[in-house]
């Protein structure tokens, strides 16, 4: 099967200082597809998602999205050709309600895709992925005070709200009880259902086992693994990394 | 018409106003640099700083070099105070930048006035053995109120060095500017460790206060032309580092000398901002930056 | 019963004003009014970066002076009527808003801060060393005596400053409103989450700074024919960058009409303390005034006003 990438980013090298985050990482995402980036705690997953997103450029390394070279481009003018990430640690539009948060996506991403949702009205649009999410009821209600899982749900709502083609899902679910990562899994595979290709970052060994098609594997900075989950779980160095010697 | 005796002393008493700012910065290199407080105000607590060593040498003849070694603790503490009232206002609330610049902005002012309602415009100054007498040899012409001064800031800056580098509380304050989350989460208490250093922080500029009532005569807004001079300096030598804010003042007073020697000291104000921006512009970590 | 847009009533009282203007005869209301009008003007022009994006802009008195001394320049070149040199003050502050915007804001908001107050600095600097326009010792301009429409030329400036802030306010509220101030608003919450939800923040924040410095330019444009004598001190006066930060900050800083609360309290106040006690302690008053607005009521009489109002709400329907 050899269909043109979505997201080709060839050997992402990223230091802090004196220390090395990303390796050469390399990285391909085909349209469509369901992959899960796994690691222990401080391997540079966080990085990449910020390198590929934008919020962070790459020292050296090449990144290509639909084709189209994007590792100089600002973070915004990612988000407009499509890929769009939630936070680790929700970050929203603390002055505005929840379905305000959705506006800011919907028009200053959507609006320049070019199949954004230029037929209803941004409420509208707004208010729909809302239904989705579960957070329909909290539509008018300022974004300060919702709970921790409101809030990871808001960030996927943002997120979806961008009408992207590619969604990383940066730790979406940690700390929510099985019955909050079930509804998050089955959210995702909805969204899948539509074409957006995920990245899904997680600790949570089973909603990534279910979820992904193919595993990364990345441990201080560098990819040990790229296979399908089962290949990867019994992957001696990947055991080793998270169980220790 | 330009000598070379004239620019060799332009430079060396360049590079002893150099040293003389790098104890007037070290203050906002803490505050600004290791936690992250705008603290724009700390050129008026300097000028406060030389109000006090005025009055007491004017009214007991004692050396203000003196006199701010004695107000160290009352400005530590003046610094542990703001600090309470700024993290109880604004840092456990989140919303810090903004609101806490605008913040010292308006201490900045009501103390600005204060001295002014109480001192008036006219400059004042000390009187003291070492104003005036200059000591020289071969074509150089040391002016010992400026010796002193540079003197007795090297040996701040270089007490405060080792205090971040090897004392166990100076290294603890180190660790929480880099990492505070971390910190907290081994139980170390991080509020109090950043008290601590914004008292010292307020302390170092009754100390730059005395030097400054040394070097020259002191009005109440001559604090204005430091706040540029101050984060010039920090940002030129990368926020955080002592050694940067050194080596970023002794450059900035060298230069800053030269210009008034050869375009007289109107435009002196202009160098340390401009150095500002230029930083800001191309290379926004500074010479000694991350 | 159709809602009255609120963009009617800045318009309604400008119209107001201005008949006020025509029969009142005391000038001493047309000095005063005019430094109040002033004040709506920088206040709510700081107020487009400041309060819509969160960048602090220290250095109002840089673009103020801009505009003042870009007077002095044309003046002394060949007189050109008054709406002309506003229209080239703010031009000219606007693109020097450009520059520092572009050359500071991929940096923290901090940095912007510092840079605004190095900017007024050292264009105070340069001015003082530029004899061409008086130099530390100042410049005279010759206030003509009367001009066609007006019963005075005080008058007029009145007028011209008053078309001015209105001007600013309807420019404000329109930015508000628009998917502009959305944006803002989306920085000013996160700048982070802003730029990888597709919001151009820089470009933004550049758009902003040039209104906002236009707008602060085109204000002191007439000031050296208002003051007549013009030097270094008062153009670049401290008192405009305190002032261009507390109005909106105690007035509210998320609502148009916050910066316009808040400069006519303000500018009253001072005058009143000038007039009454003395001027050095009318900036006393302001920082106090900063200080206490910040710390306990930081979004200012709009925010207080709104408070209220939710209380009172949530009071009537249990």
């Amino acid at each position: 099967m050899t269909q043109e990438p979505l997201l080709d980013a060839t050997s992402i090298r990223k230091r802090f200082g004196g220390f090395v985050a990303l390796d050469a990482v390399d990285i391909i995402v085909r349209p469509g597809e369901r992959v899960g980036l796994i690691g222990p705690n401080g391997s540079g997953k966080s990085t990449l998602v910020n390198c590929l997103s934008g919020a962070i450029t790459s020292d050296t390394g090449t990144i290509r999205f639909s084709g189209r070279p994007i590792e100089k481009l600002p973070a915004h003018q990612r988000t407009r050709l499509g890929i769009a990430r939630t936070f680790q640690i929700p970050l929203p539009f603390a002055s505005m309600t929840v379905v305000g948060n959705l506006t800011i996506p919907l028009r200053f991403a959507a609006h320049h895709r070019p199949d954004g949702g230029q037929g209803e009205s941004d409420l509208d649009q707004a208010l729909l992925i809302l239904e989705d999410v579960g957070l329909r009821n909290k539509a008018h209600a300022p974004s300060a005070g919702l709970t921790q899982v409101e809030m990871r749900k808001l960030e996927l709502a943002r997120a979806i709200a961008a009408r992207p083609k590619l969604l990383i899902a940066d730790e979406t679910m940690a700390g929510l009880s099985n019955f909050e990562v079930d509804e998050i899994i089955s959210l995702l595979l909805k969204l899948n259902k539509q074409g957006i290709a995920i990245i899904m970052i997680e600790h949570i060994m089973r909603a990534v086992m279910a979820f992904s098609q193919r595993a990364i594997v990345l441990v201080a900075g560098k990819k040990i693994a790229d296979d399908s989950p089962d290949v990867v779980m019994n992957n001696a160095e990947v055991v080793r990394a998270y169980l220790g010697e | 018409m330009v000598t070379f005796n004239l620019l060799i002393n332009a430079v060396v008493t360049g590079i002893l106003l150099g040293g003389f700012y790098a104890a007037v910065t070290i203050g906002i290199t803490i505050a600004f640099g290791m936690l992250d407080i705008v603290n724009i105000a700390h050129p008026v607590f300097i000028i406060m700083g030389s109000f006090i060593a005025y009055i007491v040498n004017r009214n007991f003849g004692l050396d203000p070099l003196l006199t701010v070694i004695l107000a160290t603790p009352l400005f530590f503490l003046l610094g542990i105070v703001i600090f309470r009232f700024y993290y109880a206002a604004f840092e456990k609330s989140g919303k810090g930048s903004l609101r806490g610049l605008a913040f010292f902005f308006g201490i900045l002012f009501v103390i600005e006035v204060t001295l002014l309602l109480a001192f008036g415009v006219d400059y004042r100054l000390v009187q003291t053995s070492y104003i005036g007498p200059n000591i020289g040899f071969k074509h150089i012409d040391l002016p010992l109120r400026m010796v002193i001064p540079f003197v007795g800031s090297m040996t701040l800056v270089t007490g405060l060095y080792v205090f971040f580098s090897h004392t166990f509380i100076g290294r603890a304050i180190m660790a929480v500017a880099q990492d505070e989350f971390a910190l907290s989460l081994m139980a170390v208490d991080t509020v109090a460790l950043r008290q601590l250093a914004f008292g010292v922080a307020i302390a170092t500029a009754a100390i730059a206060g005395g030097f400054l009532i040394v070097i020259q005569p002191v009005d109440p807004s001559l604090g204005r032309e430091y706040i540029g001079r101050v984060f010039a300096i920090c940002v030129l030598g990368g926020l955080g580092s002592i050694t940067g804010t050194v080596i970023a003042a002794l450059i900035l007073g060298t230069v800053e000398t030269i210009t008034s020697t050869l375009f007289g000291p109107s435009w002196a104000p202009a160098v340390s901002f401009a150095a500002l921006l230029l930083t800001l512009a191309i290379r926004p970590s500074g010479i000694m930056g991350r | 019963m159709t809602r009255i847009p609120s963009w009617i009533w800045p318009i309604i009282i400008a119209v107001l004003v201005f008949a006020a203007s025509r029969v009142v005869k005391n000038e001493y209301y047309m000095f005063a009014g005019y430094v109040v009008l002033q004040y709506i003007v920088l206040a709510s022009a700081w107020n487009i970066l400041g309060g819509y994006s969160g960048y602090v802009n220290f250095g109002s008195a840089a673009f103020f002076a801009i505009g003042a001394y870009g007077t002095v320049v044309l003046d002394k070149l060949w007189q050109p009527p008054l709406v002309v040199a506003i229209f080239l003050g703010g031009i000219v502050a606007s693109l020097v808003g450009l520059a520092t915007a572009y050359l500071t804001l991929r940096l923290r908001g901090v940095f912007f801060a510092i840079a605004t107050l190095a900017l007024a600095i050292v264009l105070q600097t340069l001015v003082v060393n530029w004899d061409y326009v008086g130099g530390p010792l100042g410049y005279y301009s010759v206030r003509p005596d009367s001009i066609v429409g007006f019963p005075s030329y005080v008058n007029y400036l009145f007028v011209v400053m008053l078309v001015l802030a209105l001007i600013t306010v309807l420019v404000a509220r329109a930015i508000e409103w628009s998917f502009i101030g959305r944006g803002l608003a989306a920085i000013r919450d996160n700048e982070l989450a802003a730029e990888c939800c597709g919001v151009p923040t820089l470009r933004l924040k550049v758009f902003a700074t040039m209104v906002s410095g236009g707008l602060m330019g085109m204000a002191g444009a007439p000031f050296p024919y208002y003051i007549t004598y013009l030097d270094p001190n008062s153009a670049f006066s401290l008192a405009y960058g305190i002032n261009s930060i507390a109005m909106p900050l105690i007035g509210g800083m998320t609502h148009w009409i916050g910066p316009v609360i808040g400069a006519v309290l303000l500018a009253v106040i001072q005058q009143v303390a000038t007039v009454t006690i003395s001027s050095e302690l009318n900036l006393m008053i302001v920082g106090g005034l900063l200080i206490t607005f910040i710390t306990l009521a930081p979004n200012g009489i709009v925010g207080l006003f709104e408070t209220y109002r939710q209380q009172r709400h949530e009071h009537a329907s249990p």
